[in-house]
């Protein structure tokens, strides 16, 4: 039986360290306005210039695949908020566990009193990696309000749902390539970067009407349709039904398998590894 | 296999048989070690490079007591950094079982880091783009540190380490023996029991060197806090520490005191004598310099007993003063690792 005072001591801290985190980040910020200001600026322009090629197709066209105007600027916006959400959160290398793996950080962490799933999640960033967030959601917003399709009551809540798959799915792929990193750890220090970069880039381009030997890869070795275009065609009630639940089978098969490989690196890491001897070994 | 042990209370740290191997590739060798000629066996050796078993421990084994101050020195690539690593939990034996503080660093990791303080020398736990306080800031949330507790110790490091003028400045532009001070004092702000020093002193110039060694002897002579600390620099572990040990090639090659390592190296003592501006020379010791009347001499007092030494002193023409000195256990070491480094026949 769970001890109710020990898991609300748990989730207290939890909010306690990312209430730190987020205050390290507003004082970062907050250092310089100049600073600030450019950071933000920047952050905005390189968000909106990322998807303005295919938004701007669409435009042109009056719609790509058999999407429309907006449904393709719909699409966009739920990628930005996928991939906005996730640099919020673990920006700060919990998104690219290699990167801890490949430069040592991990030493750092095994002396820490905070179990090691806490320290991974409280990496926060909500002001300097929130602008591709909050442009996901004023996107998202103009988009659903131009929209001809009716929304169902129920349909606030399948959005949350299916962003919530999509950003595991991103998270899992990164954690099961990153734990090719407690192997040869100099090698595989930028693949998680390398993985969710590419999917962020990937995501943009809407499949429907694609060729199968395209677009399944897109959906299932290389998941960067169900980053956006495919949950958008769900939420857009232009998936089948069987396909609705597609993402969320993907999405627990993913992170479970993450969760073994990542577990059985770690073991090797601990038992095998230290900078000298480990075959590329590490930086630190 | 790796498995939990239990210490007696009095017990901070127990090693028992613990070897840690690891391997590592070898280009252009062979099983034996020696170098392959590029030909056509370099070639294949090139395609598949040998791996090598190295023992970065070795069936080692030894006891800390609560409040003791213990050196733990060797040669480059010993294993001391191993060890430090193994008893933090960042690494796990291959054989053998540890207990820090009656806990086992693998099972027990987040009860045992709430008690244990560890610090690197060559790597640091501040946040790099904060000011210092931001990082006391972060530990005091991150190991859930009381209010209480946390500002005693604030109080206590701030005045000890003399670190009030650079709580404020950014981690990034403290020089690096300010640094290590703020390093130090934010280890002990969860108040450890438990200190891993892993060089401490590395690159601190002799102000900085002589604030960690004070501020080290005070928290353990005042605190009870148990301390075992790696250094390169032999004078700095003999003034710190009241026990030594020692490594070489991943086996315990010492374990005592300073004076106990002297004697395994003949009892070297350094004597300075001061004449009225004669030349002296002295039986059975070894004339190390020699300038305006002073004469610096080294004697083996195994060989040489006190007793026979003075006598040749007395007897000697125009001595007016003796001083006698132990051996620097630098040159004490050098001459156990130069031993060590020897082939074995």
């Amino acid at each position: 039986m769970v001890d109710k005072n020990k898991l609300f001591h748990v989730i207290k801290r939890y909010f306690q360290l990312l209430k730190i985190y987020a205050g390290m980040d507003l004082a970062s910020l907050m250092r310089d306005g100049k600073f600030m200001a450019i950071v933000i600026i920047a952050d905005i322009v390189s968000n909106i210039s990322s998807i303005s090629g295919i938004f701007l197709l669409a435009w042109k066209f009056g719609g790509i695949g058999g999407m429309d105007r907006f449904e393709v600027l719909f699409m966009l916006a739920y990628g930005n908020i996928v991939m906005g959400f996730l640099n919020m959160m673990g920006g700060c290398n919990a998104l690219f566990p290699s990167r801890i793996i490949g430069r040592g950080q991990w030493e750092h962490m095994f002396i820490m009193p905070v179990p090691y799933a806490v320290q991974l999640t409280v990496g926060i960033f909500p002001f300097t990696g929130s602008s591709s967030f909050l442009s996901g959601i004023g996107m998202l917003w103009v988009a659903v309000c131009h929209m001809e399709t009716v929304m169902p009551w129920w349909w606030p809540g399948m959005l949350i749902f299916q962003l919530m798959i999509s950003m595991v799915i991103v998270v899992a792929l990164s954690y099961l390539l990153s734990s090719l990193a407690f192997y040869a750890p100099v090698q595989c220090e930028e693949i998680s970067g390398a993985v969710v970069y590419s999917m962020g880039r990937t995501m943009t381009f809407p499949l429907t009407g694609m060729p199968m030997y395209i677009r399944y890869p897109l959906l299932t070795i290389f998941p960067a349709g169900l980053m956006a275009w495919f949950p958008s065609m769900i939420l857009l009630g232009k998936a089948a039904t069987f396909e609705v639940i597609y993402s969320a089978i993907f999405a627990l098969m993913i992170s479970l398998s993450a969760t073994y490989f990542f577990r059985k690196g770690f073991r090797y890491y601990v038992k095998k590894g230290i900078n000298r001897y480990v075959s590329g070994g590490h930086r630190s | 296999m790796f498995q939990a042990v239990t210490a007696p209370e009095d017990i901070a740290v127990k090693v028992e048989s613990v070897s840690k191997v690891f391997t590592q590739w070898q280009r252009n060798k062979d099983n034996s070690g020696k170098k392959i000629a590029f030909g056509k066996k370099g070639i294949g050796n090139f395609f598949k490079q040998e791996r090598e078993t190295v023992s970065a421990l070795d069936n080692v084994s030894f006891q800390i007591r609560h409040g003791e101050f213990v050196a733990y020195a060797g040669p480059n690539g010993a294993g001391k950094s191993t060890t430090m690593k193994l008893l933090s939990g960042i690494l796990q034996p291959t054989e053998g079982a540890i207990s820090v503080l009656g806990m086992s660093p693998e099972k027990d990791r987040i009860a045992l880091m709430k008690k244990l303080g560890v610090l690197f020398g060559n790597r640091t736990e501040l946040w790099w783009d904060h000011p210092v306080m931001q990082s006391f800031e972060w530990k005091k949330v991150v190991w859930d540190i009381p209010d209480t507790v946390y500002k005693r110790n604030l109080d206590m490091v701030t005045e000890l380490l003399d670190i009030g003028e650079i709580r404020n400045t950014f981690a990034r532009e403290l020089s690096l023996g300010q640094r290590m001070r703020a390093d130090l004092a934010m280890m002990l702000l969860h108040s450890p029991e438990l200190i891993l020093l892993d060089e401490p002193t590395l690159g601190l110039d002799v102000v900085a060197k002589r604030q960690m060694i004070d501020f080290l002897k005070k928290i353990n002579q005042e605190e009870g806090v148990t301390i075992l600390v790696t250094s390169h620099d032999m004078d700095d572990l003999e003034e710190m520490a009241q026990r030594i040990l020692m490594i070489s090639k991943g086996k315990l090659a010492f374990d005592g005191s300073f004076d106990g390592l002297r004697d395994i190296t003949g009892n070297l003592t350094h004597f300075i004598v001061t004449t009225d501006g004669r030349e002296l020379q002295l039986e059975g010791c070894r004339l190390l310099s020699g300038n305006r009347g002073v004469f610096e001499f080294e004697a083996d007092l195994s060989c040489l007993p006190v007793k026979v030494l003075l006598e040749r002193l007395s007897k000697a023409d125009g001595v007016l003063d003796v001083e006698i000195r132990k051996a620097p256990i630098e040159k004490v070491i050098a001459q156990i690792y130069q031993a060590w480094a020897e082939p074995l026949e």
